[in-house]
């Protein structure tokens, strides 16, 4: 048998690499790559031992998505936006001034703060990536703001349903996000105090 | 009550515990499996770990990589007193509250 035919397949390996951390990258491929040559190809054959190896490189996606800077950005991001459609709404609604204008001007711009009190924690929850966040939320504005110039008639469209439970969406993620920092923090305290 | 260890935590540090010198990341994963008797993803119990040593429960340490490796380092784990504290906790805790507990399945047999 050929020697790179004993050892997982080297572009599975290097995506693998170029997905992990670089502190846990080592480790993690070191034990697969162990493990696939003494127990899973010798068990289980060539190919059934690559779908092991893809099978536990894609189970460190989850993990790599939750803890990479895109998906803080990503959040803060839509926080923002939805932030400004809120607003976008609230002002429209003062515009048109249809009934019960007044409790739903309010509950927009409630919303538009909570979305931004949602990005607030979450930039300062990675506060090295603010730079970096900034700058994406000030291209989001440039795409937000040109998209409407060219909605000359957004005013008609419906949408604030959608808006709504988008920004309901990302306010639980971002609650949900404090919770669990918080939460393993505590125990952390609670225990080094002991 | 919301301090207590989670299944999957209490898993990943006994099977640390049962390996002891031996304890590293596939070695542990195989434990967890074993114990909780279903498939584990190796994703999960990675992050499991690295949690638990940024909480302080678990310590570890790089050893020198083997050629089967491709000369890549190995993470062996230990488990840190606070780590040993929290699962007397949760098992005293666990203990109190299944005591005086009869399930109907039990009280029928």
């Amino acid at each position: 048998m050929k020697e790179s035919a004993k050892t997982p397949p080297h572009w599975m390996e290097s995506l693998l690499e170029r997905l992990l951390p670089a502190q846990t990258r080592e480790e993690i491929v070191g034990d697969l790559r162990e493990e696939y040559i003494e127990s899973v190809l010798p068990q289980r054959g060539r190919l059934r031992a690559n779908l092991w190896y893809a099978r536990n490189a894609l189970s460190f996606v989850p993990k790599v998505l939750r803890e990479s800077k895109t998906m803080a950005t990503l959040l803060v991001g839509c926080s923002v936006l939805t932030a400004i459609c809120m607003g976008w709404l609230a002002s429209m609604e003062m515009v048109l001034r249809h009934a019960g204008f007044g409790t739903r001007m309010a509950l927009d711009v409630c919303f538009a703060l909570l979305c931004l009190v949602t990005a607030y924690f979450r930039m300062r929850s990675s506060p090295r990536t603010r730079s970096e966040m900034c700058l994406r939320g000030g291209g989001l504005l440039t795409i937000l703001f040109g998209a409407q110039a060219f909605v000359h008639n957004a005013r008609a469209a419906h949408f604030e349903g959608f808006v709504f439970v988008i920004s309901l969406l990302l306010m639980a993620q971002g609650m949900l996000m404090q919770l669990t920092l918080g939460r393993i923090g505590e125990n952390h305290s609670r225990l080094q105090a002991k | 009550m919301a301090d207590l260890l989670g299944t999957f935590e209490q898993s990943v540090l006994l099977s640390i515990l049962g390996l002891g010198e031996e304890a590293y990341g596939r070695a542990i994963l195989n434990g967890v499996q074993e114990s909780l008797q279903r498939e584990v993803s190796a994703g999960a119990v990675y992050s499991t770990l690295e949690r638990l040593e940024a909480s302080g429960l678990v310590t570890s340490k790089l050893a020198a990589g083997t050629a089967v490796r491709g000369g890549r380092a190995r993470r062996y784990y230990t488990v840190a007193a606070t780590g040993r504290r929290a699962l007397s906790e949760t098992r005293r805790a666990l203990t109190a509250i299944w005591s005086n507990v009869k399930l109907p399945a039990e009280e029928r047999s």
